[in-house]
């Protein structure tokens, strides 16, 4: 016999929602030695754990943001980054500010053009004592290219690049190389 | 569950500007603070939004966490007062979700999965506001009751009360709609 699930209680008194609080928290009914033996509570806890199967599956479904997500956080939060920090340059007649997220952009730019990298991210660009800079490079390199070249290549092509751009100075650029694409060691490409 | 430990020194640094220890904390927390706003908001447009508001509200308030809770809750409560703003400015009944979001499984089993989050979707719209949001910090968010107290700003009890109601309704929605099911395919097979 099937028992009315949208009442507030079974026949035997038991309240419906005290059965499915127990089956979606795992945990034994408020009084399981009577549950265990109790015709009304047995039948509705089958119900309710079939009925929250369905809950269960869809929360095991986690959904992570898409990438560029990521992105537009990790920018806007660059942008909060270099409000009430810019390094300045004198013009004579005024002073221009630079960005770090524009002179994190520069920095990636250029490293893009480096051969042998694959791939660049700028996570941090920072003044040590102004206005001197200090970037951080992220990169991939392509597959067997002489490592410490390229960074070397990358530290030199990025400092110079970024005095050209902004008439700052770098003085240091630390080269992260986080992966290597286009082949393995297995069987490269 | 994400290490607190590992998350406390994470914070401590992100504190401190350190962008590299906030993408790994962005990293360990969007995927579960996006599918509660996917959960609560019903589309993927306000949910990015939302997820997106919500880290870079992270950011802005990182000096103001002491650590009294969990990171975690922290930020779901950042969510959640989101989501509550998306929800108050669309001022209407939420729509369920036309399609699954990460369909890794075959093309059988994802018809049945998809029937079976599509009817959890679809019953979840029909919650209210207050109700949906307790629920999914609690099943989807993996929030303790107390943490989603303190997420939502109301005392255990009535946070408990809240999750009780909408499970209770989720379910007669559930039951509702399987016993249509039922009917309707009677019909079909009466029709056959």
């Amino acid at each position: 016999m099937k028992h009315d699930l949208f009442a507030d209680r079974l026949v035997c008194g038991t309240p419906v929602a005290d059965l499915l609080a127990a089956v979606a928290d795992g945990v034994p009914p408020p009084d399981p030695d009577h549950s265990a033996t109790c015709g009304p509570c047995l039948d509705a806890l089958d119900r309710l754990e079939e009925a929250w199967r369905s809950v269960r599956t869809a929360a095991e479904v986690v959904v992570p943001p898409p990438k560029g997500v990521e992105d537009q956080v990790l920018r806007r939060v660059r942008d909060l980054l270099a409000v009430g920090w810019a390094p300045m340059v004198d013009g004579g007649l005024g002073r221009t500010s630079v960005s770090e997220v524009a002179l994190a952009l520069v920095a990636e730019h250029e490293a893009a053009g480096v051969p042998g990298v694959a791939r660049v991210r700028a996570s941090r660009v920072r003044a040590s004592d102004r206005p001197a800079l200090h970037v951080h490079l992220e990169v991939t390199v392509r597959w067997r290219v002489p490592i410490e070249a390229v960074a070397a290549q990358v530290r030199r092509s990025v400092a110079h690049r970024i005095r050209t751009v902004t008439g700052l100075v770098t003085e240091r650029v630390d080269v992260v190389v986080s992966d290597v694409r286009g082949g393995s060691p297995a069987g490269p490409q | 569950m994400v290490d607190r430990r590992g998350d406390a020194e994470l914070v401590d640094r992100a504190q401190r500007g350190d962008l590299d220890a906030f993408e790994e904390l962005f990293r360990r927390h969007s995927p579960r603070v996006h599918t509660v706003a996917l959960r609560v908001l019903g589309n993927r447009a306000d949910a990015e939004d939302a997820t997106l508001d919500t880290f870079v509200q992270v950011w802005k308030s990182l000096g103001s966490f002491r650590g009294e809770s969990r990171f975690t809750t922290w930020v779901h409560r950042i969510c959640v007062n989101r989501c509550s703003r998306t929800l108050r400015q669309r001022g209407e009944r939420l729509q369920p979700l036309p399609e699954l979001p990460d369909p890794r499984p075959g093309p059988a089993e994802l018809t049945v999965l998809h029937d079976e989050v599509g009817a959890v979707e679809s019953a979840l719209s029909s919650l209210t506001d207050d109700q949906r949001s307790a629920l999914v910090l609690r099943e989807f968010g993996g929030l303790a009751y107390g943490e989603v107290a303190a997420v939502l700003g109301i005392s255990l009890t009535a946070a408990r009360s809240r999750i009780r109601r909408a499970r209770l309704e989720l379910v007669h929605l559930l039951e509702g709609r399987r016993s249509n099911d039922m009917f309707t395919s009677g019909e079909d097979a009466d029709e056959a």
